[in-house]
């Protein structure tokens, strides 16, 4: 190789690394908002990803369907949606129940707790060398916003922290800088959950004084502004109370996040005046607060 | 570009490894752990040249920024662009014929990119990644067996004349 060659060679390389390094500095994320380089990213990526997806699904749903299990793949579809939706009403009984004796004025609270979601598949995960991230199919044209709670009818996935207009990027629950706010649904206390960035979380801010048990449940406490009030989070799966002021109390997911298909994106409260008359057990549970705000 | 590796070649492999990237999320998380664009960037940067290895591992790495949905792009861009260029010097410093030594030269190499992109991610902001050290060591391995097995059929492809049955 002569010393032209090197020259050229070295030429390329050092061009090369100077425009992957403009390519960075153009995308310094402002504490306000995201980049528009990820939204366009996002527009770009989203229907070619979505593309493979439905065309993979499609033929792993003919197999199914058709090849193999022509009945069952339906009848399980049917009863897995079934089950979600009671799922969804159990959780949703489970806090009226629990707000009975704390407030005479619950039709108030449940008025306050109405939303509306879209349905969104997971068309796309990072590579597990990152905090897990997912892509979804729906963006801003379906109602997606920044900070849009990311939910499943058994609890919480995350939130939506780049958007564009046709697939949303979220950072789930479970990651490393991850939290929000938090309640032990039988005895009341409240606290925050933090993502550990190994699949659990923890509880904090539980005082040493206020009993815990293991196997509760924790659900959201609506404090963070983004998740609904209500909405399992899960369940306690150890506790440690000496010497700290605060105990130390670990918890495991309510919804495998590893393995999820399609989630609901709480996109606003739903539409309607507030209701005065009874509470009617069959109204949808609700309440989310949708301005970007993270705990 | 060298008569080995002609574009519409590369640009397969490209859409190849793309795709594969993408199916690898939806329905193999794990196996994102294997690093096919840097394998692929070696391969071209070892038999076609530093300036081909530079340019093919800075669109690799872009590719890999992309569909792996890293905060910012252009991360692994670096890392593979250096990368590719090294490797076509070594290549010219180093024989390298026998499987095990081409496992453990891309397991390096490998390691070397993680660590690259692990200390960028931090120098960004979003901070050293989750678990660090044992994904890249995952990485780094997965790589290397992968990378060691695409070199051979890839040259069997490539050049069919070369008798391998000399290759341990």
């Amino acid at each position: 190789m002569t010393a032209s060659a090197h020259r050229r060679a070295f030429s390329w390389l050092i061009g090369l690394l100077l425009f992957h390094l403009l390519l960075l500095s153009v995308q310094v994320r402002t504490p306000e908002g995201q980049l528009l380089l990820r939204s366009v990213g996002l527009t770009l990526l989203t229907p070619f990803a979505s593309g493979v997806h439905f065309i993979s699904s499609s033929f792993t749903d003919f197999l199914d369907r058709y090849v193999f299990l022509q009945d069952a793949q339906s009848e399980n579809q049917r009863l897995v949606r079934e089950n979600d939706q009671l799922r969804l009403e159990l959780h949703r009984l489970q806090e009226l129940v629990a707000m009975l004796p704390r407030s005479p004025d619950y039709q108030a609270l449940q008025h306050g707790r109405s939303f509306r979601t879209v349905l969104a598949d997971v068309v796309g995960r990072t590579s597990p060398f990152l905090s897990p991230h997912l892509i979804l199919n729906q963006g801003t044209r379906a109602g997606v916003s920044y900070d849009s709670a990311v939910i499943t009818p058994r609890g919480i996935v995350g939130r939506v922290i780049s958007v564009g207009p046709f697939g949303a990027e979220v950072e789930l629950v479970t990651n490393a800088r991850a939290a929000a706010g938090a309640r032990l649904e039988e005895s009341r206390w409240e606290g925050v959950v933090l993502g550990r960035g190994d699949g659990w979380l923890d509880l904090e801010y539980i005082s040493v004084s206020q009993p815990v048990a293991v196997g509760e449940t924790v659900i959201t406490s609506g404090s963070d502004r983004i998740y609904p009030k209500g909405l399992p989070i899960g369940t306690v799966e150890a506790v440690d109370a000496a010497p700290h002021i605060y105990q130390k109390i670990r918890v495991r997911p309510a919804v495998n996040l590893s393995l999820l298909e399609e989630v609901l994106v709480v996109v606003g409260q739903a539409p309607g005046p507030p209701r005065s008359e009874s509470p009617d057990p069959a109204e949808p549970a609700a309440g989310a607060q949708q301005e970007a705000r993270r705990h | 570009m060298s008569q080995h590796m002609p574009p519409g070649e590369v640009l397969v492999l490209l859409a190849g490894c793309t795709l594969l990237q993408i199916l690898f999320a939806l329905y193999l998380p794990f196996a994102l752990l294997i690093d096919l664009p840097l394998i692929v960037t070696l391969y071209i940067g070892w038999y076609t040249g530093p300036i081909n290895g530079a340019l093919w591992g800075s669109v690799f790495g872009l590719m890999r920024d992309v569909t792996g949905v890293l905060p910012y792009w252009g991360i692994n861009g670096i890392s593979k662009t250096l990368l590719g260029f090294l490797t076509a010097y070594l290549s010219r410093w180093v024989f390298l014929e026998s499987l095990l030594g081409r496992i453990l030269l891309i397991a390096v190499v490998s390691l070397l990119d993680g660590l690259l992109v692990a200390w960028l991610l931090n120098l960004f902001g979003p901070g050293w990644p989750d678990r660090t050290w044992q994904i890249l060591l995952q990485q780094a391995a997965g790589t290397g067996l992968v990378g060691g097995a695409f070199f051979r059929a890839y040259d069997h492809y490539k050049f069919p004349e070369k008798d391998f049955t000399q290759i341990r």
